[in-house]
């Protein structure tokens, strides 16, 4: 019995390897592969995407291959995928979607470009010395979004901020805004969370202790930001995210980042990288404005909320009545 | 075209980190009969007491004592818990993890922390080789390996073994059952911490959420062990193997990506059916 | 020498034992019997450690050991169950066993346990046990949990007597046995128990085995002492002690 198994294992074994070198090979088609590995699930990130990949197929008239994977927020399994990646020699470029991703691609090539986005704070990363490393960065700036508070709520005094503890681009944007609020005479509450099932209380200590609610970019607030907006509009307390997509979900607004646009920037560099036009270490990190801003009308009718004209012609209003 | 030598490469290293833990995991559960969820948090405060070192400027192999002994700590905790103020082991563990997380941040400094490559244990140890990570890997993986198999032959691990199928025996022989408990929960949280500070050595960054799942990478582990072998062996390390190289088989396979976790749990049905063990064996013990 | 003074045991308000006392004098062999739930095996928990009594004190040589914990006291108080896997480690092999059994009393250390204690295991096959069990080689390598239960009991008491204790509990050792093991493991046990002079109790349900071996009879009932034999119980007919025991029958012939 055990020799059997023994043999049905390394028969499947063959197989398995045999698939996998027919599975990798190139499509004759492709002028280049790209590598990409998504740290998790969550609109921002997959907008990043999809406006990467779009931009890519358009310039090079669907010419391109790229292999997408994502790591669901695992360690272990960005590190197993990397692994993956990088062992297929075909590959000829990477791009790391947010902190984790990028954390693990950096360290482990050192020789392909490794083009990065939607970090918050690459400078903490510890990569700037490796010169195979570019990337767009996405923190949004905070100022705008604090301007954007006092011009659209006026009597708020406290602000109450709602991030997670774990996520490090979540921490930099709190100090930052904390900062910001007390630039402009607001006072910040800072209520920190580590996972999905603290917001509920979160929100409710959020509601009671401040006038307004400022959220960072921040992947547990992405996943849950209709039970923050539904409780933040029955206690009648604006939120403002930072986020221009969690704006329909119900909050007041945003002065962010477009992540379809971070994708598409994302995307010009890679073909400068791909057609070697320049180094990566020329590059180093870009920043994309974050002068976007969305208001949510419908919220901001229920609120009671005025919204000065000169906002209302530079933004984009969602929910119309 | 694949680069298999390094696709093999990478996920021996991982499965030679977590092997580790599956050995911590089969000293508690398999041998005292504790199933001591700790180890989730001793793989967290391990990596966050070796990225606090490195940061400080400590030699990484300085760090890796500190994070093992850390890892002690752990295991006492728990042990204390759980004997003196009689909490039920699972629960003690769960305590403990519980707390291990707010400690490793504060240890850390922050959520992520990136380690200098100057103090990265890999580039100070060995040769400096393509091959070295892989060498100091397998290196300690056979050592704690062989360690714990000849601990378990020694009048201490016999006395473990005795604890763990029956406990009246310890009583009987005079001996303090509290003490054995703590001193197996010691050295299989300071193993799973060394594996915490390896692992985070090895991505070169301390991420806070790095340790989740530890518990289930090694129970699975375990289970893949034990079919090949029932005793502690190579088996252990294979089993530890197991799990990264299945999930690394659908990536390559370019299988849906949602149906991925779905996939890994049939073809562990489909290992777990091949096992020589009669399930009438297991129920004896 | 063994004293109980006023030993209650109450379990959430039920009595198991009431101001029990009794004395067993060094070199005695004390059989206790009683119905089902008259408080014996309770008796033999007070006195090993493994339940505190709620009331009373336990001397043994004129030294108080209420307060003493049950590991301790097993250092000096040996005992056998009637659940033969109880006296063992159940996953380790025969051979392992009497190594554990060496290692009472003894700092531990990480020697290898075999290869420390192989010259007194072999001793101990070779001058104890083979005598009794003739194919011990054969099961050296044998989980103890596989062996016969006859075959596990005979070991377990060769365990709890390797250092001959102060006092010896035998808790209906041969209740899960088949008579020929029984009768193998008792006269076996006798045996022993004379040569080294072990002060002995013995619970038994078997009322032949009660009046055929020790030199005192403890009954039981309701949690309290009934009456107390001294030497020759030759007289009272094994039928009076089947079932429910006629006390009155027993004082008669007695």
């Amino acid at each position: 019995m055990k020799k059997i198994s023994v043999i049905i294992g390394i028969v499947s074994l063959s197989i398995i390897l045999v698939s996998l070198q027919i599975v990798q090979k190139k499509s004759k088609n492709s002028l280049f592969k790209i590598g990409v590995l998504q740290t998790a699930s969550h609109p921002a990130l997959d907008r990043v995407c999809d406006g990467f990949v779009q931009e890519l197929e358009s310039r090079f008239n669907g010419k391109i291959e790229c292999i997408i994977k994502n790591a669901e927020g695992s360690v272990a399994h960005a590190q197993t995928i990397a692994t993956s990646l990088i062992a297929d020699r075909d590959i000829d470029a990477f791009f790391s979607i947010a902190t984790l991703a990028t954390q693990v691609m950096a360290n482990k090539e050192s020789q392909r470009p490794v083009l990065f986005s939607a970090v918050t704070d690459p400078h903490a990363l510890g990569i700037n010395n490796h010169s195979n490393v570019a990337g767009v960065s996405d923190m949004t700036d905070v100022n705008a979004t604090v301007n954007l508070l006092k011009e659209l709520i006026l009597t708020a005094k406290t602000v109450a901020l709602l991030f997670n503890t774990g996520e490090i681009n979540s921490v930099v944007m709190t100090k930052a805004l904390c900062l910001s609020l007390e630039q402009n005479d607001l006072q910040p509450i800072e209520i920190g969370i580590t996972s999905e099932s603290e917001i509920p209380t979160a929100i409710t200590v959020a509601c009671k202790k401040a006038d307004a609610i400022i959220t960072p970019l921040d992947n547990i607030v992405a996943l849950s930001i209709d039970m923050i907006a539904q409780q933040a509009l029955l206690q009648k307390k604006p939120l403002i995210v930072s986020d221009n997509l969690l704006v329909e979900h119900g909050a007041v607004a945003a002065s962010g980042v477009d992540y379809k646009k971070v994708g598409k920037k994302s995307a010009e560099i890679m073909i400068d990288l791909l057609g070697q036009k320049k180094e990566p270490q020329e590059i180093g990190i870009v920043t994309v404005p974050s002068d976007q801003i969305v208001i949510n009308e419908q919220i901001c009718d229920a609120l009671d909320l005025v919204i000065p004209l000169s906002l209302k012609n530079a933004a984009i209003m969602i929910g119309e009545k | 075209m694949l680069d298999i030598i390094e696709l093999c490469k990478g996920v021996l290293e991982l499965g030679f980190i977590y092997s580790l833990v599956v050995i911590a995991v089969f000293l508690t559960s398999k041998i005292i009969s504790f199933d001591d969820l700790t180890v989730e948090g001793s793989f967290g405060i391990g990596g966050a007491v070796a990225a606090c070192c490195a940061l400080w400027g400590f030699n990484p192999l300085v760090a890796i004592l500190f994070s093992i002994m850390s890892g002690i700590l752990a295991g006492i905790a728990t042990g204390l818990l759980a004997r003196k103020l009689n909490i039920n082991g699972l629960i003690s563990g769960l305590i403990v993890t519980t707390a291990l997380f707010s400690v490793s941040k504060k240890v850390a400094g922050s959520a992520m922390v990136t380690i200098p490559a100057d103090a990265n244990l890999f580039n100070c140890v060995g040769i400096p080789t393509h091959l070295n990570k892989f060498i100091i890997l397998a290196s300690v993986s056979f050592g704690a390996l062989f360690f714990v198999k000849w601990l378990l032959r020694t009048e201490f691990g016999s006395m473990l073994k005795a604890l763990g199928c029956n406990p009246q025996l310890l009583t009987n022989l005079g001996k303090n059952i509290n003490g054995y408990t703590i001193a197996t929960l010691s050295i299989a949280n300071g193993l799973t911490a060394c594996a915490g500070a390896l692992f985070v050595n090895y991505t070169s960054f301390f991420s806070l959420t790095g340790n989740i799942g530890t518990f289930i990478y090694a129970l699975a582990g375990l289970m893949f062990a034990e079919i090949f072998s029932d005793k502690l062996g190579v088996a252990i390390i294979l089993g530890a193997i197991a799990y990264p190289a299945l999930y690394m088989i659908t990536i390559q396979l370019q299988l849906d990506p949602d149906l991925t976790k779905l996939i890994i749990a049939l073809l562990m049905v489909t290992m777990l059916l091949f096992k020589r063990k009669s399930i009438k064996h297991v129920a004896m013990r | 020498m063994v004293r109980v003074d006023s030993i209650t045991v109450d379990f959430d308000g039920v009595s198991a034992l009431s101001n029990i006392s009794t004395v067993v004098n060094n070199g005695d062999f004390v059989v206790v019997v009683g119905p089902s739930g008259s408080g014996k095996t309770t008796l033999f928990d007070v006195i090993s450690g493994t339940v505190n009594p709620s009331q009373g004190s336990i001397f043994l040589d004129d030294i108080d050991i209420t307060d003493v914990s049950e590991k301790k006291r097993a250092c000096h108080i040996g005992r056998l169950f009637q659940n033969t896997h109880l006296s063992s480690a159940p996953c380790m092999t025969v051979a392992e066993n009497l190594a554990l059994a060496m290692c009472k009393d003894k700092r531990i250390g990480v020697h290898s346990l075999m290869c420390a204690y192989k010259k007194e295991v072999s001793e101990l096959i070779n001058n104890i046990i083979r005598p009794i069990i003739p194919n011990i080689d054969e099961l050296l390598d044998c989980p103890i949990g596989r062996i016969s239960g006859g075959q596990r009991q005979i070991i377990s008491f060769v365990m709890a007597t390797l250092k001959p204790p102060r006092l010896l509990l035998l808790d209906e050792p041969t209740a899960a046995l088949d008579p020929q093991s029984a009768t193998k493991l008792l006269l076996f046990a006798q045996e022993f128990i004379a040569k080294k002079k072990i002060t002995t109790m013995l619970i038994t349900h078997d009322p032949h085995l009660a009046l055929s071996i020790g030199n005192k009879l403890l009954v039981l009932d309701k949690g309290v002492i009934k009456s107390e034999f001294g030497q020759d119980k030759r007289n009272i007919s094994p039928d009076n002690l089947i079932g429910q025991i006629d006390y009155q029958a027993i004082a008669k012939n007695f």
